[in-house]
């Protein structure tokens, strides 16, 4: 086989590979925005925690199947800490070819946290816009990466 | 160019406080069940940190709260407002449904700083209108996310 062609075959098995890099690529960024967001709403001074179990069970993982260890230790931790007001809070099935992080805690009263009082305890739109941008760069330079 | 928030906080409130875009929004704020004017419409309009303080203004009422903004290069480039909207319980969800509409309206009619030739590049409203109950001040609420970007 002459160069030329070798390096058109190269190219067309790179093409083939290429969305499946590119998507492995935004998740590992998603995934260091999840950690992020995962400790910043555990740190939140936005609400005074009782049981523990709000703090204690807040958990970001990106909706892609692989965040079932995190959602798992942390639903625990709600029940352990406040059994009586535990509730499987998350969303699955994000639109195909799409990604997203999940940001939530196990609590049944974390809905009533973030929207009584005009929002003032709203510990997960504080996290959300104090790191969306930098995780957003995160992933863009992951991305650039793929091409390099 | 950085926006400056103090700036913003006043156009943003004015816009339904005082701007001839915002007199439908008024117009129903502070009405009770049988249509009558319970306070003035201006008293109505509060912000977010008040809502601990009593009494309430009539229903409906409106709170605002500026959310955290968006630094860019050490510039502020985005500012992120929400309007909550309250109604009492009796009465449903119908006059909170219909201020959703009236704010964005309101927004969409005239760009903020268009007349004093300002910073602001496009406002966008959206990320709301989720029928809620709030327990600690016994009210039925709503709100409305807007979007203010720089030039």
């Amino acid at each position: 086989m002459d160069e030329g062609l070798r390096g058109f075959d190269e190219m067309i098995a790179w093409l083939e590979v290429l969305p499946a890099r590119l998507e492995q690529a935004a998740d590992e960024g998603l995934e260091h925005g999840a950690d992020i967001l995962e400790a910043s709403g555990q740190m939140t001074r936005l609400y005074r925690n009782d049981t523990g179990a709000t703090r204690g069970s807040t958990v970001a993982y990106v909706d892609n199947g692989s965040g079932g260890d995190r959602v798992a230790a942390a639903y625990a931790t709600a029940q352990q800490l406040n059994p009586q007001r535990t509730e499987f809070n998350t969303i699955g099935g994000s639109a195909p070819e799409t990604s997203a992080v999940v940001l939530t805690n196990f609590t049944a009263y974390n809905a009533d946290l973030v929207t009584q009082g005009g929002g003032a305890q709203d510990w997960i739109t504080e996290a959300m816009y104090a790191h969306a941008n930098s995780i957003m760069l995160e992933v863009a330079r992951r991305l650039r990466e793929v091409f390099r | 160019m950085s926006l400056d928030l103090s700036r913003i906080n006043q156009l943003v409130v004015n816009r339904l406080r005082l701007d001839a875009e915002g007199q439908a929004v008024r117009d129903i704020l502070g009405v009770n069940g049988q249509g009558v004017r319970m306070a003035a419409a201006l008293t109505c309009i509060i912000h977010a940190d008040d809502l601990d303080k009593t009494p309430l203004p009539a229903a409906p009422f409106l709170a605002w709260r500026r959310m955290p903004t968006l630094l860019s290069e050490r510039v502020v480039h985005r500012a992120s407002y929400t309007w909550w909207m309250y109604d009492d319980r009796a009465q449903g969800y119908a006059r909170l449904d219909e201020l959703y509409g009236l704010i964005m309206r309101a927004y969409a009619l005239r760009t903020l700083d268009q007349d004093t030739g300002g910073v602001i590049g496009a406002v966008e409203l959206g990320d709301g209108g989720a029928q809620l109950f709030d327990r600690t001040l016994q009210r039925n609420a709503s709100s409305i996310n807007l979007y203010i970007t720089a030039a």
